[in-house]
């Protein structure tokens, strides 16, 4: 083993180390704190993910990059993890989920699975992470066992999910063929543009990344799975799984079919403006705030695709990373401030209608707060996170020339400004609140600090934003 | 037409800007059972940052060069943003009428009930954004607070507005930011031609002054510029959503709407417009001019028939603004001058009449002329304080309005004899709609049972009305002291846009524009000095 081995394997063997000591404890009933295990557990693979930030190497034979960018990607994912096992906190069970330990080790284990794709550099690796990921979070999707929604919404994910990765799987097989490889760098080296094997390829491997970050038209399953899953886990999906598939998409564009932009480049701009287009105008018809939340994270994916056009120079890459940073921040908050207010309701399955906010920011000021930052962020009004990170993405896209797409993205802001705002509406604008059941007004310690935490990040990476993107950026440089 | 930078170590700015956040602090600190104490609390914020402008108005130079008080910091070294403010003439009086009606609107927060700290705390935050949008130079730092101007008020009238707030709040918001998200692109798009260019990126005003643009890319850019603040003028047609948001708004909000929102349009289009996009703005200045004369009348005509006291001040205001619009459409000296000494004296009358609605809108509960009759009898203050805002409204000589009116009129004449003769119909009909509402309001028969427990001005009421009251004879009567500072940036601008007519530019841009434009007017500077002294003297001797 040499040293970078031991670089590469110490995040992911202490993540599932301290999560295999979590099973074995409560085995006997000794695991009596599942959320400071966990946390540490986030903690102690992240501080190891770290020691690789300035490396630019690979290691286990060249199957993993131990690399700046799998250090970024990591934190990113770790710190989505914990922010999510903070909410879901004691509120598993008022969701009428699952309360045992399967839900902590399945969160770290899904997480693990993140951070073997993140790092990964051989394409059946990034697969076998993409399995572990995936698996771990449909059994999450269903935990709500007798609620018909969260089972309903299991199978969906559990059948389409199964595509995708037949899709992905294919289009691994295709590359193989064409190329001879399956180390991504070498892929790079050696595939052509001339070679149709290839581009079938690589059009199979975007279309089986679309399904998971959910891109128009491979996004149908969301709005259902988002609903369906108990709301911890849907914040867990829409920020962890996310992130991790984004991540690994960008890796390998950039990496491995970098080279031949022009011949990939079509298609992802009509993914890119059907995503946002789609999601966007779908996401104005909702009426439950789940769904809502849901075609608006089809609509950022959309956003966050733009940098894939401008790769290199002009940024794409580097805005693409920062927004999946400024989107997980703000998505916690939301897909959060939901979990709080509905929690032990009837609402939160099938009819959590966007009224079940109403009156929301003068009964609870602190998640009225939380929720109207997450919106003005979302909606990418400055100086906050969500605006920054639309910011980078027109630059990268109006640098390289994508001017069109530019206005595009700007025309459905302010579309999704409507939404987003109604928001505000229902929970500022609309009288007392009136519904016959409310949270409680004091939260426990978790979920405030967690909400607490995305709300202060949202501000102040957005107005900061130059403190973090030096990293950013140096991730960016390793990939090569 | 360099842009320099007096750069001053003392931060004045930024503190005056960010000086109302204390308030907010003050606010939050204070118990929601303490209303009282709330308000205190604001009103010393607000009179900190009026001050502090103050004290920006007495250290201003006015034959100064560039512009004051500037302070640059690397903020985004990314995206070569830099966060850049600085003053001069044009901003400086915005500044100050800024701080001035927002310390008025915080005195005058009793009629709210209500989550008043809420409202303060909204309030000062607006502040914030209004004070920093006149400040900043960076064309990023400028959308930055241009946006979060939109929030506050959005708040303001979702939270206290009236019975249709939602929809009007929503409009409000939604019509803006569909401008300024175009603006957005533009702006990026300026920065990476500044790239292209000169090598580095950047989003300084002064850096695209030097920026050589093809015609069609000057002409789309100027577009997506000039949609975001034609909406926020509003020129018409881009007006729909200003009544609808003045009449739901509370009394403050349509205060702080009418007296600075409106203006940021204009100033916009003036500190970023002209420098940047010179010949588009030459090609522009005929439809804007157009524009700007149908603003006028359809606004007054359309204020004539309002029966809403509150809906017949906001279309006067689409009514004020076509004026302003036209003025600096003339481009000449005059005509500048005039649409921004327009913009502040807009500014002042039309905000003391919102807050004259609100006075009987607080003790009434209804804005119709119809329920009120006969109030010169039963409320001599206020029918007096009324008449002097509706003189200086119409425009009478003696009154603020009437420089400013005068002024624009005597620039659009050289422009266009013919559209300066459509505008002064605007100022014919004015007279009619708003002696007309003055005379249903104020004459007639007094309805004992309805209005009978009206009470006329509070201590605190006059209080409010007092500065502005003042303003408008000390600008009808000298407007001197704002013209000298207004005079040098104007000349720097008029300069700038010189020789670049469109019969210099390439041969695309000629065909139709050049047509509507018929007189050049030579930007004589002494003249208006001379009409202004002229009108003053008169004014005296009258």
């Amino acid at each position: 083993m040499n040293p970078n081995d031991v670089l590469a394997a110490l995040p992911l063997g202490v993540l599932t180390a301290v999560t295999m000591t979590m099973l074995l404890l409560d085995l006997f009933g000794l695991c009596t704190s599942r959320l400071l295990w966990g946390l540490s557990a986030c903690f102690l693979a992240w501080v190891f993910s770290c020691t690789q930030f300035y490396i630019s190497e690979v290691g286990f034979s060249g199957l993993v990059f131990v690399d700046g960018y799998t250090t970024v990607l990591s934190t990113l994912i770790l710190a989505g993890t914990a922010l999510s096992l903070l909410l879901s906190h004691k509120y598993l069970g008022l969701q009428r989920a699952q309360t045992s330990i399967d839900v902590d080790v399945l969160i770290l284990l899904a997480a693990a699975g993140g951070l073997v794709m993140v790092a990964a550099a051989h394409l059946i690796v990034i697969f076998i992470g993409f399995e572990l990921l995936s698996v771990c979070v449909y059994v999450l999707t269903g935990i709500a066992r007798k609620e018909r929604a969260s089972a309903e919404g299991a199978l969906k994910y559990f059948l389409l999910g199964a595509f995708s990765s037949a899709f992905l799987l294919y289009g691994m097989a295709l590359v193989y063929g064409a190329t001879g490889t399956m180390f991504i760098e070498e892929i790079g080296q050696v595939g052509g543009p001339d070679n149709v094997l290839l581009l079938i390829g690589i059009g199979l491997l975007i279309f089986g990344f679309g399904f998971k970050v959910s891109l128009v038209p491979f996004h149908l399953w969301t709005p259902d799975v988002y609903q369906g899953a108990p709301v911890s886990v849907t914040t867990f999906m829409a920020v962890v799984v996310k992130t991790a598939a984004f991540g690994t998409f960008l890796r390998l564009m950039y990496v491995a079919f970098g080279g031949m932009t022009e011949w990939w480049e079509g298609l992802i701009w009509t993914l890119c403006v059907l995503t946002m287009t789609v999601g966007n105008l779908a996401a104005l018809r909702q009426s439950s705030v789940k769904r809502m939340l849901a075609y608006s994270s089809i609509a950022h994916a959309g956003y966050a695709l733009m940098g894939f056009l401008a790769l290199g120079p002009a940024g794409g890459a580097e805005a693409t990373v920062f927004y999946l940073l400024a989107y997980g921040l703000m998505t916690v908050a939301s897909f959060g401030v939901v979990l709080v207010a509905t929690a032990g309701s009837d609402a939160q399955y099938g009819n959590d209608d966007i009224s079940s906010l109403s009156g929301l920011g003068f009964s609870h000021p602190f998640l009225g707060v939380v929720m109207t930052v997450s919106m003005l962020s979302l909606a990418g009004m400055p100086p906050l996170a969500g605006f920054m990170g639309k910011l980078y993405l027109f630059s990268a896209a109006i640098n390289s020339g994508f001017v069109g797409l530019a206005v595009i993205a700007a025309l459905n802001s302010v579309v999704s400004l409507y939404y987003y705002l109604r928001v505000l509406v229902v929970m500022y604008f609309s009288g007392e609140r009136t519904l016959s059941w409310a949270p409680p007004r004091g939260l426990e310690w978790a979920p405030k600090a967690s909400l607490g935490l995305v709300t202060v990040g949202t501000v102040f990476f957005g107005l900061f934003s130059y403190l973090c993107y030096p990293a950013i950026e140096v991730a960016i440089k390793s990939l090569g | 037409m360099p842009i320099e930078l007096q750069i001053e170590g003392s931060r004045l700015l930024t503190l005056t800007m960010l000086s109302p956040l204390l308030g907010v602090l003050l606010v939050g600190l204070v118990p929601a059972t303490q209303p009282g104490r709330a308000r205190g609390a604001a009103i010393l914020s607000a009179s900190i940052t009026f001050l502090l402008s103050f004290n920006v108005l007495s250290r201003f130079v006015t034959h100064g060069r560039g512009f004051q008080f500037a302070e640059r910091v690397e903020w985004l070294p990314a995206l070569g943003i830099d966060y850049i403010l600085g003053i001069d003439g044009i901003s400086l009086w915005l500044i100050v009428l800024t701080t001035l009606l927002t310390l008025l609107v915080v005195i005058a927060s009793t009629s709210i009930h209500e989550k008043l700290r809420a409202y303060l705390a909204s309030m000062l935050f607006l502040e914030v954004g209004m004070l920093g949008a006149f400040m900043a130079l960076d064309a990023l730092t400028f959308y930055v607070f241009w946006e979060l101007m939109l929030v506050p008020m959005y708040f303001l009238i979702g939270i206290w507005g009236g019975s249709r707030r939602i929809y009007a709040a929503l409009k409000f918001f939604l019509y803006t930011a569909f401008g300024s998200l175009l603006m957005l692109v533009a702006i990026v798009y300026l920065a990476f031609a500044h790239q292209d260019q000169f090598g580095e990126v950047s989003f300084f005003l002064g850096d695209w002054v030097n920026l050589q643009l093809s015609v069609r890319e000057e002409l789309l850019l100027f577009s997506a510029f000039a949609l975001a603040f034609a909406i926020k003028v509003p020129v018409f047609p881009f007006h729909t959503w200003l009544p609808d948001a003045h009449v739901e708004a509370p009394t403050g909000g349509s205060v702080i709407l009418a007296g600075v929102l409106l203006k940021m349009g204009l100033y916009g289009l003036i500190r970023f417009g002209i420098p940047v996009f010179p010949f588009a703005t030459h090609a522009a200045a005929p439809t804007f001019a157009v524009l700007g004369v149908i603003g006028i009348v359809f606004g007054a005509l359309v204020a004539w028939m309002q029966t809403d006291i509150k809906k017949l001040v906001a279309y006067s205001s689409v009514s004020h603004l076509g004026f302003c619009v036209l003025g600096y459409a003339a481009i000449n000296i005059q005509g500048m001058q005039g649409s921004i000494l327009q913009m502040l004296n807009h500014g002042v009358s039309t905000a003391a009449l919102f807050f004259l609605v609100g006075v009987v809108y607080d003790r009434k509960h209804t804005r119709l002329c119809a329920d009120y009759g006969g109030l010169a009898r039963k409320t001599p203050v206020f029918a007096f304080v009324f008449l002097v805002f509706t003189l200086s409204s119409v425009g009478l000589p003696l009154t603020n309005g009437f420089v400013g009116e005068f002024l624009i009129l005597l620039g659009s004449f050289q422009f266009s004899p013919v559209l300066a003769a459509v505008a002064v119909t605007g100022v014919i009909f004015g007279a009619m709609y708003m002696l007309s509402l003055y005379r249903r309001i104020m004459f007639g028969p007094f309805d004992e049972a309805k209005n009978g427990d009206l009470t006329d001005l509070t201590m605190r009421e006059r209080l409010v009305f007092a500065p502005l009251f003042a303003l408008v004879f000390v600008i009808g009567l000298y407007p001197q002291f704002i013209l000298d500072d207004i005079a040098p940036p104007s000349r720097r601008l008029l300069e700038h846009l010189r020789g670049k007519e469109p019969a210099q530019a390439p041969a695309a841009l000629e065909d139709g524009v050049q047509s509507a434009r018929s007189v050049t007017a030579p930007a004589d500077t002494d003249t208006v000095d001379y009409a202004i002294r002229v009108r003053t003297e008169e004014g005296v001797q009258g």
